[in-house]
């Protein structure tokens, strides 16, 4: 029997943003990575188009990684202390579609390294892959305030995507993008409204909507699920039903955020295999904000990102 | 659509006699509006009023219950698509198969494994729901049932197209409610009648939507309303197509041959390819979910994940009131106070673990409520912390006696060094600024 | 029956009456009550006003109809509309002189209380009596024979009770004045009281109508005869000192010892100063005051009556007391009458007390045929919603930012405060229009309200309210680490100093029209409703009726209602008060209107939080939902919406 489908009539879909720019466009780039342009709910296939599949990066930090547990660090065997070569690996061995470094070294609070410095990471990371690149600030509002134009100049052209935006300092961030060429990732603390206002506000800066990417502070399985993945899910409702200032792609980080839970790295017999456990709790937290509406997920462990590869794969099946 | 408020005060008395409980009549239909009471509370409304206010509201999905007595479960009667709507009510069952065919000792071996898969969460036991018995056809369904039945309390689900395999099972274990595993296309006139005679829930599996909808009208014929959906899908993709097809068909469309609860048998060969699998059928709507994979490490995400679909977005949701370590606190380290609203206190945790400091932090039972608002509903005074500091042998954990305050609640600082004998420094507004708080106040990071 | 438009001025109110209908009805329609001493008998010549044009019909000329051709002076009780007219209504006329700073908007329907005939009874009234002296035909007792005399003048089958010192000044006093005095009554719900007994001539009966806000204390000295109001006063309630909100101060009266008894002194000396400067305005002395109607939110009537509060601040967030039993004046220490009647309207819970009862009163939203909302702002917010058939209300805490405290720069409405500011961008410069036009000291609410507006449309601000760092005027500056603006340099202020708004400042008024914008919406979404459905909105509270509706839609302070739909009603707190000063049915009607009345706690409604969160932009979040603003603003932001 023929069933009628009960298919949604969205009014609007996600814009699409492109990251990265090959020689074509004026920079440097082997490949681009294109987000969004859903029309529907994620991997609703009988309902309307999904352009562009799942896009997986992973994180590199621009200092070594203190305190990682051994399943984590295991992987990366000997390029954790050098960012360029960690990128190198992610992107070679473990399939990375493109790379997210993270400036935490700038931090005050840890080495707090020069702008300069951070631009020489910046740059040399940029020789040593060919993806886009993202370029992500360490969070203490007046410091990114110096390091990412910065590091922005030195990327000039290369159409990265500048973190983060937040309500009290995207002017700097903004101003940076739009100057060198770049794309800007608006950020909240999980809050739909905040979210757009910040989109607002970057727009009213100038930053079209075709070079912002959002990014809610989501936590992870365990850790803020019950929200995130009900914010997450809004905001793909907001953006289908219309809503341009919700329209935008939307990021998710997923490695930092699980490795964070007790459950992924504690001795814990009743909780089984200690090797397995950080992985399984990554690739979960993954797919639940896939199947919330995420574009982008940023991992840590390469066989987190390995199979949430095939999770796209198999949901693209119908 | 459901009614609004004001439409329902239409319908009521108008009288604001207070019999109902509430003051007025208009409040009373804010409750009925809320579905946080029931027409029959007010003595006064009129039949028609009844016809009106209750004529469309037969749920769109129907509830089903497996097992019998203290762990059974109710499953389904879910009213909407998107949990920020209204929140999923009951939560999906996680089943997990044992096979039948296998040596007594070894299906023993197996349900053991199953009852200690069992995982405190902040106070919250989290574990397998159900055991999901798979006859190998070779007659030993029954003998499963048997030695799940001596050795578990949790229901069973019977998973056999064999009827007669089925009745023997039943004879066995009918008593505790199991769920029948199920009908096809081929068995559904002998498994009909056995749902009814042992008065069990029955599956209706198909391999397609389509093909499932023919069954449901068949078993509806026969008087059935206990059942759950099965589409066999097997890739996530079909597996999200599926689910959300069902559930709006259900609710948006009012189909009822798609009214049920739902099953998904997960059965990738990789075991995390298969923990992907059920992951993403709790996520998205199914009422059970059946897989094989049975260590700890797959569970823990899948129960851990099913509670947060299953937690109401709207309501704030609490940690345990107690005294928490963060790092490897000692006896120098500096004792925080906050509240017990999660949110709150993973922030405080988070942004404290983050300075790499250790740190014991109180969290007070403020009825899950953040500090600013715990303040003001007289929920966070000097007394209470002060009970909290006794309660939970603050002194016993350090040497100093030097409590942090939040910033925000700045005004309690006298009082509490008043009631709990304590010096009490006030610490920053925002967690964020904790890392500072504790360089100026010298306390190292570790 | 012929219909007619009455136009009165200088209000510009028209009514639409019929032709036969008094003007001294037709005002009470416009909400101008008029003075009527002789109770429209034609006899006092109080109801005096203007007939500018039109037609009319003079009773007392028996039914004469005249075309008005040049302004003539009329008796309104004795004049009736024969055709559309123009009615100028001098000030000495008017029951409530105009002074909107301290009072505001009376509808028809609460007018209606104070027409003669309808009012029932003042809280208090002074009376003639006339009586027979005794004799041995006549050997009724004194007292009895008082009490026949009143029920005959006035008070029928009315009990009347008397204090002991009273009774004791009985028979000397009338036979010191001859069997004929005035006898001074209080209305104390069940029974009138004899409070006094003097010659018949005796000064006039006054009563004091007071708004105990948090913030600030309004008060009006009225003649309860006529409904007369002689004179407005208003002050900083002295209790800001203890805590800027209810809930400090119910923290402070608790933690400290007799903390609970310095608050209630600090509001009785803050009554009492009022009172002083309305007698020494008028001249009248403090005996005169024999009725006291006081409308505040719950936690100030508790304080003010010295009960504990506590239970306020917890849920379910009981008022101590919904309508207190009459107390005199004496035991709470007022300085008035002694025995006088003090009259608190009632609370319909903790958070939302008599001051919106009065406000529900005075803007005849419980007779409203269409869907009515009443916003109060003040240190709370309040909402009502409703019309006729129910009433809802909830509670925000917006804080007192838009009562001036907490600001810096901010002031109540008095002289000197400035109502309008424009910063001009291009010109570096600023304009502004004080109150009295007196030297700029600082800004009340609608000020701040035409700041936020102006200082957005100048860019100097953002849509979150963050003041722009780089925007270019030495204005832009920075104070112990946090960014400010000068709105007016020193040279053009009357303090010298130069008037800055602070970066924290501008996020507390943000907060406080978030709040209010946010309790509006959740209480309109718990009912099912939509603001397109509100026919009427009263702005009730900090605001003067100067208010620029559509600048308070701009910040987003109000929802996006069409401005003729919007009324600026002042203080209605005190407006409620007035009217229950003067009449018994209205504290009837006010009592039950407050049973009748559904509360709605916000904190168990799961969206306010995140309609709180959406609020704290200008206007909002949701553009969408400031429909009217949506094409300036494109113009603006340069197509804000650009989605390619
Ligand atoms: S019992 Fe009925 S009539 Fe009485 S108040 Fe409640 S709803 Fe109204
Ligand atoms: S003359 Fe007395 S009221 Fe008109």
């Amino acid at each position: 029997m023929e069933l009628e489908l009960p298919i949604e009539q969205w009014s609007d879909s996600v814009s699409t943003v492109v990251l990265g720019a090959t020689s074509e466009d004026g920079g440097t780039r082997t490949s681009t990575v294109t987000l969004g342009g859903a029309a529907t709910l994620p991997f609703l296939d009988f309902e309307g188009e999904a352009p562009n599949p799942p896009v997986l990066a992973m994180e590199v930090l621009d200092t070594e990684p203190e305190g990682w547990p051994e399943p984590l660090a295991a992987p990366f065997g000997d390029v954790l202390g050098d960012p360029a070569a960690w990128a190198a690996r992610c992107v070679e061995e473990f399939d990375a579609d493109l790379i997210c470094l993270k400036l935490i070294g700038a931090d005050p609070l840890r080495r707090d390294a020069s702008p300069d410095e951070c631009a020489e990471t910046v740059r040399k990371v940029l020789d040593a892959i060919g993806v886009p690149l993202i370029i992500w600030g360490c969070g203490d509002y007046d410091k990114d305030n110096e390091v990412i134009p910065v590091c922005s100049q030195v990327a000039a052209g290369e159409r990265c995507l500048l973190g983060t935006a937040r309500e009290d300092n995207y002017r700097t961030i903004a101003a940076s993008a739009l100057a060198d060429g770049h794309l800007v990732i608006g950020e909240s603390p999980l809050d739909i409204s905040i979210q757009k206002q910040v989109n607002i506000l970057l727009t009213e800066q100038g930053v079209p909507g075709d070079r912002i990417v959002m990014y809610q502070v989501t936590g992870a399985v365990g850790y803020g699920v019950e929200y995130a993945y009900s914010i997450l899910e809004r905001t793909r409702l907001a953006a289908l039903t219309g809503d341009t200032m919700l329209g935008m792609p939307m990021v998710s980080i997923v490695g930092s955020e699980a490795w964070k839970a007790k459950e992924a790295w504690m001795e814990e017999p009743a909780w089984g295999s200690l090797e397995r456990r950080g992985i399984l709790w990554e690739a979960a937290t993954a797919e639940l904000f896939l199947l919330a509406g995420t574009d982008m997920v940023i991992f840590w462990h390469p066989e987190a990102l390995k199979h949430t590869r095939w999770l796209a794969k198999d949901l693209s099946k119908s | 659509m459901a009614l609004t408020a004001v439409e329902i005060y239409k319908f009521l008395p108008k009288t604001n006699c207070g019999d109902c409980g509430v003051a007025t009549c208009l409040a009373f239909a804010m409750k009925l509006a809320q579905k946080q009471a029931a027409l029959d509370e007010c003595p006064h409304v009129t039949e028609e009023a009844k016809q009106e206010l209750e004529g469309s509201a037969a749920p769109p999905m129907a509830t089903v219950t497996v097992g019998r007595g203290e762990r059974e479960l109710k499953i389904g009667g879910e009213t909407v698509l998107f949990r920020h709507d209204e929140t999923f009510h009951n939560p999906c069952g996680l089943a997990v198969t044992l096979d039948t065919s296998l040596p007594d000792e070894q299906i023993q071996q197996r349900i053991e494994q199953l009852e200690a898969a069992r995982y405190d969460r902040v106070g919250f036991m989290l574990g397998v729901d159900l055991i999901a018995l798979q006859d190998g056809g070779d007659g030993r369904l029954a003998q499963g049932a048997r030695l799940a039945g001596e050795h578990s309390s949790l229901p069973l689900v019977l998973m056999s197209t064999d009827a007669g395999a089925m009745k023997a099972a039943l004879e066995v274990c009918a008593d505790g409610r199991p769920l029948l595993c199920g009908a096809t296309t081929d068995n559904i006139e002998a498994m009909l009648p056995l749902a009814k005679e042992y008065n069990c829930p029955l599956v209706l599996t198909a391999d397609s939507l389509e093909s499932l909808v023919p069954l449901s009208e068949t078993a509806a014929e026969a008087g059935s309303d206990q059942l759950f959906l099965d589409t066999g899908a097997q890739e996530i993709g079909r597996i999200q197509s599926d689910q959300t097809i069902i559930r709006r068909m259900a609710l948006n469309k009012k189909f009822r041959p798609l009214g049920f609860p739902t099953l998904v048998a997960c059965s990738a060969a990789d075991p995390t390819q298969q923990m992907l699998q059920a992951c993403s059928a709790i996520a998205k709507y199914a009422g059970i979910v059946v897989v094989d994979v049975a260590d700890d490490e797959y569970l823990l995400p899948l129960v851990t994940a099913r509670m947060n679909i299953y937690t109401d977005p709207q309501k704030p949701i609490q940690v345990e009131p107690g005294i928490y370590p963060v790092g490897e606190p000692d006896e120098d380290s500096p004792v925080l106070i906050t509240t017990n609203f999660s949110l709150t206190y993973y922030l405080v945790e988070g942004d404290t673990m983050a300075s790499k400091v250790p740190a014991h932090i109180l969290a007070v039972d403020t009825n899950g409520t953040s500090v600013m608002t715990a303040w003001a509903a007289g929920d966070l005074t000097a007394e209470v912390i002060a009970e909290h500091i006794e309660k939970f042998d603050i002194a016993d954990k350090v040497s100093h006696k030097t409590l942090v305050l939040p910033g925000g609640v700045a005004v309690l600082q006298g009082k509490l060094e008043e009631e709990a004998g304590w010096e009490v420094k006030v610490g920053p507004r925002e967690s964020s600024a904790i890392a500072q708080f504790f360089r100026e106040q010298g306390w190292a990071a570790k | 029956m012929k219909q007619v438009r009455v136009l009165f001025e200088p209000d510009g109110v028209v009514v639409e009456g019929q032709a036969g209908e008094l003007l001294l009805d037709l005002a009470l329609t416009a909400g101008l009550p008029l003075l009527s001493e002789c109770g429209g008998q034609g006899t006092c010549g109080s109801c005096r006003v203007q007939v500018q044009s039109g037609r009319v019909r003079f009773l007392n000329r028996s039914g004469l109809e005249e075309q008005i051709a040049a302004p003539q002076e009329v008796l309104a009780c004795q004049t009736a509309a024969a055709g559309d007219l123009v009615v100028h209504v001098p000030p000495e006329t008017r029951l409530c002189p105009p002074d909107e700073r301290i009072t505001g908007y009376m509808g028809p329907e609460a007018a209606a209380f104070l027409r003669p005939g309808r009012t029932g009874f003042a809280l208090g009234e002074r009376t003639p009596v006339q009586l027979s002296p005794p004799s041995f035909d006549d050997p009724t007792p004194d007292w009895e024979r008082l009490l026949e005399g009143l029920r005959q003048a006035r008070y029928g089958r009315r009990n009347i009770t008397a204090n002991l010192d009273v009774l004791r000044e009985i028979p000397p006093q009338l036979r010191a004045l001859d069997f004929s005095v005035s006898a001074t009554l209080v209305d104390e719900g069940c029974h009138h009281r004899l409070i006094a007994l003097g010659q018949p001539e005796q000064e006039e009966a006054l009563g004091l109508a007071v708004d105990i806000g948090t913030s600030n204390v309004k008060a009006e000295l009225v003649q309860l005869r006529t409904g007369r109001v002689l004179a407005g006063a208003a002050q900083l309630n002295a209790q800001v000192r203890y805590g800027e909100d209810v809930i400090s101060r119910i923290i402070w009266a608790q933690e400290h010892e007799r903390g609970a008894d310095e608050l209630q002194d600090a509001v009785t000396s803050t009554v009492n100063s009022l009172i002083e400067e309305l007698l020494q305005e008028t001249g009248a002395s403090q005996d005169q005051i024999i009725a006291v109607s006081c409308a505040g939110n719950a936690t100030m009537i508790s304080f003010r009556l010295g009960i504990p509060a506590d239970a306020i601040r917890r849920a379910p967030h009981i008022a101590p007391v919904g309508l207190p039993p009459m107390i005199s004046g004496a035991i709470l220490g007022l300085q008035v009458h002694p025995q006088a009647a003090v009259f608190c309207l009632p609370a319909i819970n903790g958070y939302v007390g008599g001051d919106i009862t009065g406000g529900i009163l005075a803007t005849g939203l419980f007779e409203a045929d269409s869907l009515t909302l009443l916003i109060d702002v003040g240190t709370n917010g309040e909402i009502v919603i409703g019309s006729k058939d129910w009433m809802v209300c909830c509670s925000c805490s917006a804080g007192p930012a838009f009562e001036g405290v907490g600001i810096e720069c901010g002031l109540p409405a008095r002289p000197g405060a400035i109502e309008s500011l424009a910063y001009d961008p291009d010109q570096d410069r600023t304009t502004v229009r004080t109150i009295g036009d007196d030297p700029p000291v600082g800004l009340c609410g609608n000020g701040l309200v035409e700041t936020l507006a102006s200082l957005l449309d100048a860019r100097v601000i953002d849509r979150v309210g963050n003041l722009v760092p780089d925007f270019p005027s030495p204005r832009m500056r920075e104070a112990n680490g946090e960014p400010q603006f000068v709105l007016l340099w020193r040279e053009d202020t009357a303090t010298a100093k130069d008037l800055v708004l602070r970066q924290g400042e501008i996020d507390n008024l943000l907060r406080a029209k978030a709040a209010v914008f946010a309790a509006v919406s959740t209480l309109l979404e718990e009912l099912g409703l939509d603001i397109a459905q509100i026919d009427r909105l009263y702005l009730a509270g900090a605001f003067g009726s100067h208010l620029d509706v559509r600048t308070a839609v701009e910040i987003g302070l109000l929802p996006d209602l069409p401005a003729e739909r919007v009324t600026v009603a002042g203080n209605t707190a005190l407006v409620g008060a007035y009217i229950t000063l003067l009449s018994s049915e209205a504290r009837e009607q006010v009592s039950s209107l407050a049973r009748a009345t559904t509360y709605v706690d916000l904190s168990t409604a799961s969206h306010f939080m995140e309609e709180f969160v959406a609020a704290q932009m200008l206007p909002h979040t949701d553009l969408e939902r400031f429909p009217s603003l949506v094409s300036s603003e494109q113009g603006r932001a340069g197509g804000s919406s650009s989605n390619t």
